[in-house]
């Protein structure tokens, strides 16, 4: 429990540093740290679930990135804003790590263990955010389309 | 002719300021359609990569209007100028100004206090802390992992000027940072060379460019996600390089 508590105050920290090194404005650096920590949080709980590392990246990705398009609609800022400190604690640096250094000592075997694992991670990862950012993009392309639509028919020039 | 002008001139520049500032292509693309539309613009036709971008459109009387512009200076991520484009973007979209007044505009939303250089390097001290504790680090560990941070963020404030390209500054940081990393073990301050190097290699792994790249490439920008992807690989692997030419050199228990 209290390694957990550390990794969630970590990852709150990374976040917010990495806040201020992406210059966010002052008053959203909290909210950085506690996307960092929130990510984490969701991470913890579904190693619990599954060690599958894809399926626990995939869903801490998905709620990293629906948290951060929810503050951005309410703030109406870029989703960027929120999501890029948010995405630090997820990096899986040790599997890439010991991949390398297998690579560097010809260890195929320390490549094997590690390699798919690092894979797994960043895959979850990458689709994770992915799949709620074009989610959201065809969302706010098709209420635009629909916008234009609407006024087209009543009598304005559009360029849809 | 000399509103269109106006116009496209500023969106030109609006479109570097969004890229250099971190903002993905579909961001810009929506806020370029967007402030067309405001104008009233036709046929707009828009293109954009990561280093460039062309715009033609024509206005109600024909007139037509063609422009390009070349972006060198590479990303610098800077949320708070891309939250204020942003809001610069939809306050256009709700009360077009006179296009003589855009260029104005620009040059006000952009122009923003930030943070110090110091204060910046609170935000890395900070970061690399918390990724030392995430790793398991020890305090000397840390201690290894701060002093690296600061002769990073310190190269990034002089040498980058000198070496532009990233691949060689990279090689060079990396190399620095695990030289430094195997004689605090070697002396028995770090414990893990493990943790100073992934740490530290944070700095500088583009993992944000990583994520942008696959995005772009499921959002139908194929071409920039794939020289993005691209520059991604070539980056990461000048980070390990330069780890791998000090391990080479100068040994050290690296697992």
């Amino acid at each position: 429990m209290m390694e957990s508590v550390k990794l969630v105050i970590c990852s709150f920290c990374s976040s917010f540093g990495f806040g201020i090194v992406f210059r966010i404005e002052r008053k959203y650096l909290l909210v950085a740290g506690l996307s960092g920590a929130l990510t984490r949080i969701v991470y913890l709980v579904l190693l619990q679930i599954t060690p599958e590392p894809f399926i626990s990246c995939f869903l801490a990705a998905v709620a990293a990135a629906a948290f951060s398009e929810f503050m951005a609609v309410s703030t109406k800022n870029p989703s960027t804003v929120f999501l890029y400190p948010s995405i630090v604690p997820l990096l899986p640096g040790g599997t890439l790590y010991y991949t390398v250094v297998g690579l560097l000592l010809q260890d195929t075997e320390l490549v094997a263990a590690n390699a798919m694992p690092c894979l797994h991670s960043l895959a979850g990862l990458g689709i994770g955010f992915i799949i709620i950012s074009i989610f959201m993009h065809y969302r706010r392309t098709y209420r635009h389309r629909m916008k234009w639509k609407l006024l087209g028919r009543l009598g304005r020039k559009t360029r849809v | 002719m000399n509103d269109l002008n106006d116009i496209l001139e500023f969106i030109l520049k609006f479109s570097e300021r969004m890229l250099v500032s971190g903002a993905n292509l579909e961001r810009l693309d929506d806020s370029v359609y967007r402030i067309c539309d405001a104008y009233g613009c036709q046929d707009v036709q828009f293109f954009s990569l990561n280093c460039y971008v062309s715009l033609s459109m024509k206005d109600a009387q024909g007139n037509k209007a063609m422009g390009q512009r070349c972006i060198w200076s590479g990303v610098d991520t800077h949320l708070e100028n891309l939250s204020r484009l942003n809001h610069l973007s939809r306050q256009i979209c709700a009360d077009p100004p006179a296009p003589a007044a855009l260029a104005g505009m620009l040059d006000e939303a952009v122009n923003t206090k930030g943070y110090s250089q110091p204060m910046l390097l609170a935000g890395f001290l900070l970061a690399m802390a918390g990724l030392t504790g995430v790793f398991d680090g020890t305090l000397g560990d840390l201690v290894i992992i701060l002093l690296n941070t600061v002769l990073m963020f310190l190269a990034g404030l002089y040498l980058r000027r000198l070496i532009f390209n990233k691949v060689v500054f990279n090689v060079l940081c990396t190399f620095v940072v695990g030289s430094i990393a195997i004689g605090a073990q070697a002396v028995g301050i770090a414990s893990s060379l493990y943790t100073v190097m992934i740490v530290n290699s944070m700095m500088l792994i583009p993992g944000i460019a990583m994520v942008n790249s696959f995005r772009n490439i499921l959002c139908g920008n194929e071409i920039n996600g794939l020289v993005e992807f691209f520059k991604v690989v070539l980056e990461t692997m000048a980070i390990v390089g330069g780890f791998i030419l000090s391990i080479y050199l100068f040994g050290g228990n690296i697992a």
